[in-house]
């Protein structure tokens, strides 16, 4: 089966998800293409072979490099001369004749052969490239991963409407999805997996510290508005206040971090908070192994898989009530979950947890298993290979 | 004695232009405001339209190509300092000699660390205003701007700060006493009706406003979950916000998020005009910044004899005394602010008290006299004999 994977970036230090199950796809033997808007920092762990064809967009903004990439494509059509013309026709009925030139120049490079499957990794890029499914050929499958959807539900009707498959990670999007109109009946609802192998728990487990810390909290997350730092910082230093000695480190970086030092300061958390800009995914792992809770105070989510990363290495979690963060956190069981938005909530939740760490090692296990059992990598493949095969048949 | 104010933008924020108007009232100032750039963005602070006295600096970013080359010809005009600079900044050099200013005064600090180069080219002294984010977000985040500001700060024969917050900040983040700063006031606008007697929550919902940008720094998300606290406490409220900015998705989100959206106004930009009309309906100015200098709007609400709800960010508890004329609840804290805005709703009474009280503090304490004098004697103390 002939599968072509459009994304924004690939491979992306924002999503690393993404990586590693199409890299999963390739072993299990799907002939894939990933058609991407820029090439990110090849920087992931993994093998040579198992690695899918990467092919990107041309883009005016790079005009050297995309002519070369159009020049190359354009001898491969020298056998197939009509293929190009064929594919791009859909452009010329379908947009104000300065897009079509434009996308056509874009496009270029990606049309030396035709797909079964064309799958859009995310909405957003799904609603900018819709037309691009139409001129590979294939069936058109959406995957809606939250984001822009959460935020502007209102854009994304056309997509609702008119792709052949959705994919939704969480059942709260299909729920959103249901809101604006969508009738059912042709998606599939694949939450995302880690690779458990990887992430899991530290080979060495904690020392016993004293009752009053010092507790390690870790985030690794967007510096952005989603996941609502200010309130996960305050509930930070009510603890403080309280007299429990924390360090919290915090992984990422984005258009908030000014915010983000702004309220440390303020809050006067200087020297117990640590912001420390993106990490690889092995630092990530040893952060989570050094951290005795991970906490996640966003007020907008579809699923977000650090929290799975830090439950697969049986780190137990405080995460808010948005969107699908239930879902991924079993209440009581494998985490805490706690109203968003409400600072006092959290710091009450993350209190819970840090003094008692018999029940923190119980939630550890627990977490565990359960992503182990649902959101474990291996189960992924087959999931999305038979969502390719019903949407194929 | 000839002063060159520099603004980033014509037409300047209402601040700097109620400032301009009040310096205009000293016979030995001569005031001339140039603006880095044009206003693009909108911005419900700015003032409406140009006026005489303003002037657009030739900055080659924003220039038209005959104005470009019309412009050159300051660079052509020889003197010797001129020709170890590139060419756009003698063309820029040669803007400024020509106004022969005595004094060049920066509006914000980041203006500063850019051009202060210029006065020094001139052999003149320079004063700086420290206003807000330019002192407490951006040095935290940037090392090199922290060092710029630094050097700028040292350099400046006057320093005005809009709070004593912000003189403690300023010399907290560059690690210095700053003997030459000066805590100077800004200007109320005048208001010559008074307001009419604060009614009871009949019918009508609770109006609250906020003038500002869209921002992180004015925490607006937290002044969303305190209106959803306001209502589930079965307060009916409305809640306008004048400005634009990055955070409207933010805020759009949280408000539906929260079931709020169809008590919160994001009504964008709109002329002050609209605004002063604004103030004069609504019955409570709200403010749940997490940052502020002092905040122009607040003063501005009180001088319309609005009771004011606000935080204790910055120099905000400079200019509202706590149950005297306004309340001041923590940073942050949305369930504190909730409990005051429940406290004016519920006590028609109270309103009309702290707004008067408000009105009045106002008058005397950030007055235009009182401004214009004090930066009148900032302005002269750098020439009294060297710092």
């Amino acid at each position: 089966m002939r599968v072509a994977l459009v994304t924004h970036c690939y491979p992306s230090v924002e999503h690393p998800y993404i990586y590693d199950w199409t890299r999963a796809l390739v072993r299990s033997g799907v002939d894939l293409t990933v058609f991407c808007e820029q090439v990110g920092p090849d920087a992931m762990p993994g093998d040579g072979v198992s690695r899918p064809r990467v092919v990107e967009f041309a883009n005016l903004a790079e005009p050297g490099r995309s002519l070369v990439r159009c020049g190359v494509a354009s001898l491969r059509y020298a056998f197939r001369p009509l293929r190009p013309l064929h594919a791009l026709r859909v452009l010329a009925v379908s947009d104000k004749p300065k897009t079509a030139l434009r996308k056509a120049f874009e496009y270029w490079p990606c049309l030396h052969r035709g797909f079964d499957v064309v799958h859009f990794n995310a909405a957003q890029i799904a609603i900018r490239r819709f037309e691009f499914g139409r001129i590979l050929g294939g069936k058109v499958i959406v995957s809606f991963r939250g984001q822009d959807f959460t935020f502007h539900p209102d854009r994304y009707d056309r997509l609702l409407r008119e792709a052949d498959h959705l994919h939704f990670i969480s059942r709260h999007l299909l729920e959103e999805a249901r809101k604006r109109g969508y009738l059912g009946g042709r998606h599939s609802l694949i939450p995302p997996a880690i690779d458990t192998d990887f992430y899991r728990p530290a080979p060495v487990p904690q020392g016993p510290e004293g009752s009053r810390g010092p507790y390690r909290l870790f985030t690794a997350a967007r510096l952005t508005w989603t996941k609502g730092w200010e309130f996960a910082l305050q509930a930070v230093a009510m603890l403080v206040e309280q007299g429990y000695d924390i360090r919290y480190h915090i992984a990422g970086d984005g258009e908030m971090r000014p915010a983000v030092a702004y309220a440390i300061r303020q809050l006067g958390l200087e020297g117990r908070v640590h912001l420390l800009g993106w990490l690889s995914p092995e630092q990530v792992r040893q952060q989570l192994w050094e951290a005795h809770v991970y906490v996640l105070a966003s007020v907008g989510e579809a699923f977000n898989n650090s929290v799975l990363q830090a439950q697969a290495c049986g780190v137990p979690v405080v995460c808010t009530d948005a969107g699908g963060l239930p879902e991924n956190v079993q209440d009581g069981v494998t985490g805490l979950v706690a109203r968003r938005r409400d600072p006092w909530d959290v710091a009450a939740k993350i209190r819970c947890l840090l003094d008692d760490p018999e029940r923190r090692r119980e939630m550890g296990v627990a977490a565990r298993r359960r992503v182990k059992e649902q959101f474990s990598l291996k189960d992924l493949v087959p999931l999305f290979l038979a969502m390719y095969e019903r949407v194929c048949a | 004695m000839r002063v060159c104010e520099i603004s980033h933008t014509v037409p300047p924020e209402v601040f700097i232009r109620r400032h301009v108007e009040a310096m205009r009232r000293y016979s030995a100032v001569d005031i001339v405001l140039v603006g880095r750039s044009p206003a693009t963005q909108p911005q419900a602070s700015l003032a409406d339209k140009p006026v005489a006295g303003e002037l657009l600096m030739p900055n080659y970013d924003h220039l038209s190509l005959p104005a470009k080359v019309w412009n050159l010809r300051y660079a052509l005009v020889g003197n010797s300092w001129r020709l170890r600079r590139p060419l756009r900044d003698r063309a820029v050099l040669g803007f400024f000699d020509r106004l022969q200013p005595d004094l060049i005064h920066f509006h914000m600090a980041g203006l500063a660390i850019l051009m202060r180069w210029i006065p020094e080219a001139l052999g003149i002294p320079y004063t700086v205003s420290l206003r807000g984010s330019d002192i407490q977000v951006e040095p935290v985040v940037n090392e090199g701007y922290r060092q710029g500001l630094k050097d700028a700060l040292c350099g400046a024969r006057g320093i005005h700060c809009v709070s004593e917050d912000i003189r403690r900040t300023a010399e907290e983040v560059i690690e210095q006493a700053l003997p030459h700063a000066k805590v100077i006031y800004t200007i109320a606008p005048e208001h010559s009706s008074e307001r009419p007697l604060a009614r009871g929550i009949g019918r009508r919902p609770l109006l609250l406003v906020t003038v500002g940008r869209l921002h992180w720094r004015k925490g607006l998300e937290y002044g969303v979950v305190a209106i959803a606290e306001l209502r589930r406490r079965g307060i009916s409220c409305r809640w306008r916000v004048v400005g634009e900015g990055p955070c409207r998705v933010q805020i759009e989100y949280a408000a539906r998020d929260e079931g709020v959206e169809d008590a919160i106004e994001l009504v964008g930009v709109r002329p002050q005009s609209w605004i002063r009309d604004t103030l004069a309906e609504a019955d409570v100015y709200f403010h749940p910044a997490v940052a502020e200098g002092i905040s122009n709007a607040v003063i501005e609400a009180m001088a319309a004899g609005l009771p004011v709800v606000a935080t204790r960010a910055g120099g905000m508890d400079e200019a509202i005394s706590h149950d005297e004329d306004g309340l001041l609840v923590p940073t942050r804290d949305w369930r504190a602010m909730a409990r005051a805005l429940e406290e004016l709703a519920r006590d028609p009474e109270r309103r009309t008290r702290l707004g008067r009280a408000a009105s009045a503090k106002v008058r005397e304490r950030f007055s235009a006299s009182r401004h214009s004098r004090e930066f009148f004697e900032l302005y002269q103390g750098c020439f009294q004999g060297r710092r």
